[in-house]
């Protein structure tokens, strides 16, 4: 029987955990995020002289008697946000134990449900060369189960190419959100055009860098003839411990350079091993970056 | 260095066979991964375009290399020379009984075969070798054979022996062989200088196994009767050092007398025993202490045994017959007419004068004088006047007339005898008419007189006793000449009874050899062994035997002192660093070093270098 990513202990372990959000973003309806909009909420904002067409309900009479002007309070606006989670489904995430697209599946369900929990649109993005396949933002928990189905028939296929794919999210559009990317990040036309391309959107980027243990720490030794899957290429090598270094020392840099990036462009960096439990991943990693607030 | 084997080389061809290996690109254990993104960037160098991989720097590789190179070498057969090599080796090995001596361990031959082994171990493919045994013959066991298997094997048959080195011969054989091969290098591997083989033509080299053993020999024993009472003369010879010997005798095996004997260096002394009891046959002289060479320690002899034989005279009355044939003192003589020669038997020999038996005997050798009437055996013609008689120069039977003189015989008449097949005339007259006739008849000797005595004057002289008594040894042999001096490696000639129906000889360790038939026997030559040899022959269900012994040549070999080296003028030469420059092999160290590589290989692999 297949295992599913979602049980019920889990989800509850869930309710006490929203996404963390430093921007305050714009939306056109109500939600539970501050918006730089003034708006009806109780949390008190700033005054402003009446001008007429100002609603007049909002005038502090106890100003007048002091000041003998006429000034209405501004409250802050809550508003909702717009998440989009963007889910790599290219075949090199159909690897590893733990199976690294497992994981992805049942993070983007975390994500899905902490951003419905929060009264958030939320979207779902399947790319690996293209936008594979969409599930439309929604808003509230009665879509959430829909989610969860869409999420767990999500085929992992095709090559990974991070940029070309992200370009192609025109749905994400420009009035900001936050946008959380599960991937290897072994795309071939690279991965930082599509993340520029993103924060040009105005979206707060959470890159959720999920490697196996075998690409962590190959276990291989001899001569091995290592198969691509996502192409089916292959290369001869024969593995020595000379060449475990050389290998190690470019996984290294290769993940300093992803986090060099990050942080020069103000993205969440999680690097992630699948070996390590979902658990610990939600409540240590993603709470320890910042991705998640408790 | 040189190399015994060049074919290993051949496996140089295999080392492009191991790069190609390495060239190739290996059957790979197939792994799936998710991306070989990285793997990508990590292995630059590894492409899988083609099948063949650039050639790096590899440990492994280098030590696989190194590994076949020194195997190739090792199985190649590297020996070390520290000499002059010559094509053509003649070995000549000195097998005397000296060379049994343990003064060089574990003794002068044993060493000398060891050190020649060495030699043909170090043998080059083109070079070949000629063995030679010096013993008291010469023999050839290897004529210019380059196979180191058969060389060994030849050199597995010789055998130290008890006699002398005949060196003589044997460097007549080198001179032969060096004769075909000039440049041969001729060694000799002996224990003493030999002046035999000083030629200038073929200068050689000694290699001389000698460390001045002691010794102390038995050099004679000799008897003689007092009152039929033996008395045992035995002769004890020091070469040694001034010593105290103890000596034993011994009769049939029993232990008589011991007696210390003190010897200073190089003295002979005699010894004498008594007590010996009247009817001993085999005494024994037994040196009991232990020297360098224990074959000489004994010694043995045969005293006379009572031997009688029968001989019949069958003559009307012959008187100079009958004294010639009583001065031999072991006879027992019959006589008888002409009438009563009938159907006789038992006798050793038959002497028919004036009379033709019908037939002759079965059991013994015959003489017959002036043959009379017809008979089987002979075609008897008429009467004539002999000439001057002379001796037949063609004859094998010239000892029966030594000391005699045929031309100063007279014979008034004799019968006409036409000549057996199986008879040769000793004596004729000058129209060649046979006087004397002599022949074997399978085992049965026959002599033949075909002139009446009393018609010549030969029983007048002194010649015709001389005659009789060489007819007689020739006719009455002693089965062999027990008290005969011989040495190991001699002939002994053995003389059976015409009735003998077998005859076999038991060697001093009791085994034994049939001889005969087929008759005449052959000399006996298996005499290597020293001791005493027992002769048996079978005559109608009954054995009679006789003893001989066969002793060390003490004189010559007894003395196993280093006789000083000739001088330098003699074209003797000595080179004692031949022992050690035989070729030293080193095919063992590059196997070793191989197995070191292997080992070292198996490291690096399991450190994944």
């Amino acid at each position: 029987m297949k295992k599913t990513p979602f049980d019920q202990d889990f989800l509850n372990k869930l309710n006490r955990l929203s996404l963390a959000s430093k921007m305050a973003v714009k939306g056109s309806t109500g939600g539970q995020r501050k918006s730089n909009l003034k708006g009806d909420s109780v949390e008190f904002s700033d005054f402003k002289e009446y001008t007429p067409g100002d609603d007049f309900r909002r005038i502090d009479w106890n100003a007048y008697a002091r000041f003998e002007r006429l000034f209405i309070k501004l409250f802050m606006e809550e508003q909702q946000s717009q998440i989009t989670i963007i889910l790599d489904c290219s075949g090199s995430m159909d690897f590893g134990d733990p199976n690294k697209g497992f994981l992805a599946k049942q993070l983007a369900g975390i994500f899905c449900y902490l951003g419905l929990n929060t009264l958030d649109r939320v979207g779902l993005l399947c790319i690996n060369d293209k936008v594979e396949d969409r599930l439309p933002y929604f808003t509230g928990k009665q879509g959430f189960w829909k989610a969860l189905k869409f999420i767990e028939e999500i085929p992992f296929g095709g090559r990974t190419s991070l940029n070309t794919a992200i370009k192609m999210c025109q749905s994400i559009g420009s009035r900001g959100g936050t946008t959380i990317i599960l991937s290897d990040l072994f795309s071939q036309d690279g991965y930082e055009e599509g993340i520029k391309y993103l924060q040009y959107q105005k979206q707060e980027i959470s890159l959720i860098h999920i490697l196996s243990p075998e690409e962590l720490d190959p276990p291989w030794d001899g001569n091995i003839r290592l198969v691509d899957k996502e192409d089916q290429n292959y290369r001869d090598i024969n593995v020595t411990q000379q060449v475990m270094r050389a290998y190690r020392d470019t996984l290294d840099g290769f993940l300093r350079d992803v986090r060099e990036f990050c942080y020069n462009r103000g993205v969440h960096y999680v690097p992630i091993n699948s070996g390590t439990g979902i658990e610990g991943i939600v409540f240590d990693n993603l709470v320890k970056m910042g991705v998640i607030s408790s | 260095m040189k190399f015994l084997n060049p074919w290993g080389f051949l496996f140089f061809i295999s080392i492009p066979g191991i790069i190609i290996l390495y060239l190739l690109k290996q059957q790979n254990q197939e792994m799936m991964v998710s991306s070989t993104f990285l793997w990508e960037r990590t292995m630059q160098n590894l492409q899988a375009s083609v099948p063949w991989q650039r050639l790096r720097a590899n440990i492994l590789l280098i030590l696989q290399l190194m590994a076949l190179v020194l195997f190739s070498l090792g199985i190649s057969q590297p020996f070390l020379y520290s000499r002059e090599e010559k094509d053509d080796y003649i070995i000549i090995l000195d097998s005397s009984a000296s060379m049994q001596a343990t003064d060089i361990k574990p003794s002068r031959f044993q060493r000398a075969k060891s050190d020649i082994e060495k030699l043909i171990d170090g043998m080059l493919p083109h070079q070949r070798m000629t063995l030679v045994e010096a013993s008291d013959r010469a023999r050839i066991l290897a004529n210019q054979v380059s196979d180191k298997a058969t060389l060994k094997a030849k050199l597995g048959q010789i055998k130290e022996t008890n006699g002398f080195a005949n060196m003589v011969e044997a460097f007549e054989f080198v001179r032969a062989l060096a004769k075909e091969e000039p440049n041969s290098g001729i060694y000799l591997y002996s224990d003493q200088y030999h002046k035999a083989g000083d030629n200038e033509d073929n200068p050689y080299n000694t290699i001389i196994y000698n460390d001045n053993g002691q010794n102390r020999a038995v050099q004679s024993v000799t008897y003689s009767y007092d009152s039929n009472t033996p008395i045992i003369l035995s002769a004890i010879t020091n070469y040694g050092s001034d010593s105290m010997v103890s000596v034993e005798c011994l009769a049939d095996g029993r232990l008589i007398d011991v007696k210390e004997v003190s010897l200073s260096e190089g003295e002979t002394k005699n010894i004498y025993w008594d007590n010996i009891p009247t009817k001993a046959q085999r005494i024994e002289i037994h040196i009991l202490d232990e020297d360098d060479l224990m074959a000489d320690n004994r010694a043995w002899a045969i005293l006379s045994p009572p031997s009688v034989n029968r001989v019949l005279l069958v003559t009307t009355r012959n008187t100079f017959l009958e004294k010639a044939i009583g001065l031999r003192g072991d006879l027992e003589l019959d006589k008888t007419t002409l009438d009563g020669a009938r159907d006789i038997g038992g006798y050793d020999l038959y002497v028919y004068d004036g009379y033709t038996p019908p037939e002759l005997p079965e059991d013994g050798s015959v003489i017959l004088f002036n043959p009379v009437g017809t008979g089987d055996i002979l075609n008897i013609g008429d009467i004539f006047n002999p000439g001057a008689i002379r001796l037949n120069s063609r004859t094998s039977y010239r000892d029966l007339v030594n000391y005699i003189t045929p031309e100063d015989f007279h014979i008034a008449e004799a019968r006409i005898l036409e000549k057996p097949p199986w008879a040769e005339m000793v004596l004729e007259d000058e129209k060649q008419r046979p006087i004397m006739m002599v022949g074997q008849l399978e085992n049965q000797r026959i002599a033949i007189f075909p002139f009446e005595i009393h018609k010549s004057d030969l029983p007048l002289k002194s010649d015709f006793p001389i005659l009789m008594q060489n007819l007689l040894g020739w006719m009455l042999p002693q089965i062999v000449d027990y008290d005969a001096e011989r040495f190991a490696g001699d002939e002994v000639e053995i003389n059976p009874f015409p009735h003998a129906q077998k005859v076999t000889v038991e060697n001093p360790y009791g085994l034994t050899m049939d001889v005969g038939p087929p008759f005449p026997i052959p000399p006996f030559s298996e005499t290597q062994e020293v001791g005493v040899y027992k002769v048996r022959q079978r005559i109608d269900e009954k054995d009679i035997e006789g003893y001989f012994t066969v002793h060390i040549p003490t004189l010559k070999e007894s003395d196993l002192r280093l006789i000083d080296q000739p001088s330098t003028e003699t074209k003797i030469q000595t080179d004692d660093r031949l022992r050690l420059s035989t070729g030293k092999s080193v095919w063992h160290y590059f196997i070793w070093a191989v197995l070191i590589l292997i080992l070292a290989e198996w490291w690096v692999y399991q450190r994944g270098y």
